[in-house]
């Protein structure tokens, strides 16, 4: 069988760090032999290395969004798909400019232009955003079931019913408003906390993999 | 962290070895997961029609509580880009966090080398979307016809907000395939996605989509430890009600 040195190395490196900081981070004062490993060791110094590595490394990826961002829509501009595509990236690149040139003004004149640009410009136009959106939500919510009849639809469809008309301010709807409360806290209630502890299981087994070696994405 | 939290953790992360050792040595069968039949479909959508998918990271970053969301995410696109990759148009990530953007990069340059189309490798075809949520999700809208899309593959941790790359989706008629690890994301996404993964699916798709053992054995790990959880919940419940009782 062939291993790649690169794949054992990357291995070693990530399975190292990864369990040096496990360690550190939570063995604490009552866990004997483990405790006794992690004080008598450098493995807590380790750990603040490796986390303050870590945060500089994610600094520094900012600055290559940032430069991904302008190389990207400038190239999009010179051969952007649609004329929609090219005006898109022009408005971003501008944008762009402008927030910089402000930021430098402000800093020399101390002014406060760059945050009215954003209350005046980005502020509303993110409300807009939340506005279509009550659009796009109602558009959905009508063509569910036009994609097919199935049983997960139907009772998707007549929950969202039975919630909206329970949470109608008017009187007469008593028995609407009970059933509401019940499908809240009940089935919707445990619906949730098993799509929650599913989504953490899941996390945290990819997590003990990546440490056990078992998912490598990375050496290839 | 206190040593309760500390023990419980350790005892899960036991759990999680157990099963991986169990899974390792036997070989079960995994559970049908209906959306992931659509992904061939896609593929082959972007491929006939020479348009880019869409593959969508959303807010999930390297270096915070989403960073295993960020590398599951990177597992599951890199079977639909390996696939899209034989095709001549390649296609398009964005991503809402710096951070995840060289995970991106290097599942897009990954999957073109493993499909011997590394020429066709363009890194500028990863985008970083800043602010994400409402920006990401009005860019990806606005992507659907400004690129020519002709599909959406949507994962992370988005809102109510991914409605609208689903809604200019079936406006232009691309198909699109969507989760979130956030409930109301979740809800709008089965209400609005063609194909919708629901919870911990997005974990288990990457070993659906590939040929690689050790992610199809993750899948089964997931689903063991799970009805392990189950089943410890239910003992809970019992021995409470038996003491109440």
């Amino acid at each position: 069988m062939r291993v790649r040195l690169s794949v054992v190395l990357t291995s070693a490196i990530v399975l190292g760090i990864g369990l040096i900081t496990l360690l550190g981070m939570t063995v604490g004062n009552d866990f004997g032999g483990l405790t006794v490993l992690v004080t008598a060791t450098p493995i807590r110094l380790l750990t603040e290395i490796f986390l303050r590595l870590a945060s500089l490394v994610l600094a520094l990826s900012v600055l290559v969004g940032v430069l991904n961002l302008f190389v990207v829509n400038i190239s999009r501009v010179v051969r952007g798909r649609t004329a929609g595509a090219r005006l898109g990236s022009l408005l971003i690149v501008a944008s762009f400019l402008l927030v910089v040139f402000l930021r430098v003004m402000d800093s020399v004149n101390a002014t406060r232009n760059l945050a009215v640009f954003t209350e005046t410009v980005q502020v509303p136009l993110e409300a807009s955003l939340a506005g279509l959106l009550f659009f796009a939500l109602v558009w959905g919510g009508m063509r569910v079931l036009r994609r097919g009849l199935t049983f997960g639809r139907v009772m998707f469809v007549a929950a969202m019913l039975v919630v909206l008309l329970g949470a109608l301010p008017v009187r007469g709807v008593g028995l609407l408003y009970e059933l509401n409360n019940w499908l809240l806290n009940v089935p919707v209630s445990a619906g949730a906390r098993g799509i929650l502890l599913g989504v953490g299981l899941a996390t945290l087994i990819a997590g003990v993999r990546v440490l056990i070696g078992q998912d490598r994405q990375y050496g290839e | 962290m206190d040593s309760t939290t500390q023990a419980i953790s350790f005892f899960i992360v036991l759990i999680a070895l157990v099963t991986n050792a169990i899974v390792r040595r036997n070989r079960f069968p995994q559970r049908d997961i209906p959306a992931l039949r659509a992904l061939p479909a896609m593929a082959g959508t972007s491929i006939e029609t020479n348009k880019p998918l869409h593959l969508s990271f959303g807010d999930a970053a390297v270096g915070d509580r989403d960073t295993l969301l960020a590398l599951a995410s990177a597992d599951f696109f890199y079977a639909s880009a390996r696939a899209v990759a034989l095709g001549e148009t390649a296609p398009i990530v964005t991503v809402g966090s710096a951070t995840t953007l060289q995970v991106a990069r290097d599942m897009l340059r990954r999957a073109h080398t493993t499909s011997q189309a590394a020429a066709e490798f363009r890194p500028f075809n990863v985008r970083w979307v800043p602010g994400a949520g409402y920006a990401l999700a009005a860019m990806a809208s606005a992507m659907t016809r400004d690129d020519r899309l002709s599909g959406h593959l949507i994962a992370g941790n988005y809102g109510p907000e991914i409605a609208l790359p689903l809604w200019s989706g079936e406006q232009s008629g691309v198909l699109t395939l969507a989760t979130s690890t956030r409930l109301a994301g979740q809800a709008v996404a089965y209400a609005m996605a063609d194909h919708t993964l629901i919870g911990e699916e997005l974990f288990a798709a990457g070993g659906y989509v590939t040929d690689d053992p050790g992610l199809s054995n993750r899948v089964l790990v997931m689903d063991l430890a799970r009805w392990l959880l189950i089943a410890a919940l239910f003992i809970g419940a019992v021995v409470s009600f038996a003491r109440g009782a």
